[in-house]
């Protein structure tokens, strides 16, 4: 089993991982925007599998299948959580009566489906934001980051090698509390936490002395700042341009608006179901044509 | 446990409190008795939906019945009303927005939470709201809240003589053709009081007195002027201004009410001829749809004074 956690970054030669920064960040930044700021389920999910494609499209599948599974699992809270908190909505399901704290507790349809909505949005930005970890060099996004804002950017730059670091910590400490025996009694995750958060500070301070060992404050080495532009940099340029215009322009028109109170009323057109298949089909951007020698 | 044997107990759970009462089942559960719907524009003057909800349920909120009666739209997460019927709420030089009214009390919590019973009356009214936001009572729903009581609350009604002559009586006479039983004069501070007697006899009293701090702090489109020609009552319009004064006989039946203390309508007049005159006025028919109503020569109106300027006493409001 791979100790590298599904959202680590991991070099590959792949259209995302290769293309510049900025064109990345404006690609994968019209699927942020449209899942963050969107109400029409039909493009929310088409963002989410789009965002999904992408993944695959340049080698993350990892990433996005752990998104996934972790989106799922808080769009099924926000769908339970929702349907028990707000009682608004005019078709009532199921009624519990009263409880402590909530006071009384209808099901409704409507908190059910808003739940669904909040729920889809937060599985697309997880998405999204699985791909760009997974693709996007942290070295690359720090140093750019680092002129503008450079005590962000240690911050930053500390706390993307520690969450790995920590990870491998936690692995290790496992495979040694099971080599205790089987009489030994088992370690607990919290006995686990204490332990790696006891120890956060000292592998702080170790990392810290390892980034400046390898000249972090001297900045970026030359070659780095006049990194030649890519093939690829083109393509995603116009296509999150493109994409970005358009998630624009479906929240400027109001198109596929979704209301959940006080009933569900929803009706998605040609227009909305052209904006779901652009965020779709962008997806597929990031695939390319395999050639002799790629892996 | 895999979900699909989790289902199996909770519906189980589910279907054994519903059996036993426990306010727990599927659906939104029937009840037994009526409630009345009305929706207005303009402090009462213009009805857009007049309606007896037969068929009410245990989670029949304010905003699930009016959703049943009218297109609604919400904002803010479903809590407030934005649109009734394409009547959108707007804000600018003057602000309107719809507000809502249980058994003649504004309702101090979102529609969408607010639980309609059998017997409550729900009064919808869109208004202008600039200059008055909390009109917290009004009389346009007689008998209620008397005989209804509001959101499980009920207080005894006392009648508070401050004139001589048949008004009281009067008071009396109305409330009990209506069903609703006085409990003398002295229930304490847990009562509905009737403050009856002309306006110089119940001035100094708090409830009434709060006419004179204007229709922002009393919810009252009236007030009295004790001039040397004597008490004139003025009626106002919606911006709080005197539009038109009513002199000797006439009277004023209106609603007020502070904080979470039981409400407090005043029966009075610029003399005993008025609060007679407004004593009779006591009648569902004459107060339908009135914030405050006023009593002159014979004739009932509403206050605030809504439209063009008037031919009669009663311009604007119900008829």
């Amino acid at each position: 089993m791979s100790r590298v956690s599904p959202l680590s970054y991991v070099p590959r030669r792949a259209t995302l991982q290769g293309a510049g920064l900025a064109p990345v960040a404006l690609y994968l930044g019209a699927y942020l925007f449209v899942c963050f700021l969107s109400s029409d389920p039909l493009v929310l999910a088409a963002a989410t599998a789009g965002a999904a494609v992408a993944g695959y499209g340049c080698g993350a599948g990892r990433a996005v299948r752990f998104s996934l599974r972790l989106g799922a699992a808080l769009a099924l809270a926000m769908i339970v959580i929702n349907g028990l908190v707000s009682g608004r909505g005019a078709t009532v399901l199921l009624r519990l009566g009263e409880w402590p704290l909530f006071g009384r507790v209808d099901v409704t349809a409507e908190a059910l489906a808003a739940g669904a909505v909040i729920g889809l949005r937060a599985l697309g930005t997880m998405v999204v934001i699985g791909v760009w970890s997974a693709c996007v060099d942290p070295d690359r996004l720090l140093r750019a980051v680092s002129g503008v804002a450079k005590r962000s950017a240690l911050t930053a730059t500390l706390i993307s090698r520690l969450v790995p670091i920590a990870a491998s910590d936690y692995s290790r400490l496992g495979e040694a509390a099971g080599l205790r025996g089987p009489g030994a009694a088992p370690v607990g995750r919290a006995a686990m936490a204490n332990r790696l958060l006891g120890g956060s500070l000292d592998r702080a301070v170790d990392v810290a002395a390892t980034l400046e060992l390898r000249g972090y404050g001297q900045g970026a080495p030359e070659r780095d700042v006049s990194r030649a532009r890519s093939r690829y940099d083109r393509r995603f340029s116009v296509s999150g341009a493109l994409l970005m215009a358009v998630a624009i322009l479906s929240l400027a028109t109001g198109v596929g608006s979704f209301q959940t109170y006080p009933t569900i009323a929803y009706s998605p057109g040609w227009l909305s179901f052209g904006i779901a298949m652009s965020f779709f089909l962008g997806g597929f951007v990031t695939w390319r044509r395999r050639r002799a020698g790629d892996r | 446990m895999r979900s699909g044997g989790l289902l199996a107990p909770v519906v189980s759970l589910i279907a054994v409190l519903a059996v036993t009462g426990c306010g727990v089942g599927f659906g939104a559960g029937d009840q037994e008795g009526n409630a009345e719907l009305v929706v207005t524009r303009d402090y009462g003057s213009g009805v857009l939906v007049s309606r007896t909800v037969d068929r009410l349920s245990q989670s029949s909120t304010a905003m699930r019945l009016l959703d049943e009666s009218a297109e609604v739209e919400t904002r803010y997460g479903g809590g407030f009303v934005q649109s009734i019927d394409g009547i959108s709420g707007s804000a600018g030089e003057r602000s309107s927005d719809w507000f809502y009214f249980v058994n003649g009390i504004a309702a101090e919590r979102g529609a969408a939470e607010f639980l309609i019973g059998p017997d409550d009356r729900m009064w919808w009214d869109f208004r202008d709201w600039t200059d008055a936001m909390d009109v917290d009572a009004v009389v346009g729903s007689y008998p209620a809240p008397m005989g209804t009581g509001y959101d499980g609350e009920r207080w005894p009604v006392t009648v508070e003589c401050r004139v001589e002559g048949p008004a009281c009586d009067t008071v009396e006479d109305r409330l009990s053709s209506d069903g609703i039983d006085t409990a003398g004069s002295d229930s304490g501070a847990d009562a509905l009081r009737f403050l009856v007697g002309d306006w110089e006899s119940i001035k100094a009293d708090p409830a009434a007195a709060r006419l004179g701090s204007g229709p922002d702090v009393s919810g009252i489109f009236a007030r009295f002027d004790s001039g040397s020609s004597g008490v004139t009552l003025q009626g106002l319009d919606v911006r709080g201004d005197a539009v038109r004064e009513f002199g000797p006989g006439s009277g004023l039946i209106a609603a007020t009410r502070k904080g979470e203390e039981p409400p407090v309508w005043v029966v009075t007049g610029t003399d005993p001829e008025g609060v007679l005159l407004a004593a009779a006025a006591l009648s569902p028919e004459d107060l339908l749809n009135r914030y405050a109503a006023f009593v002159w020569n014979g004739q009932v109106g509403s206050l605030p004074l809504v439209g063009p300027a008037p031919d009669g006493p009663g311009f604007g409001g119900p008829p």
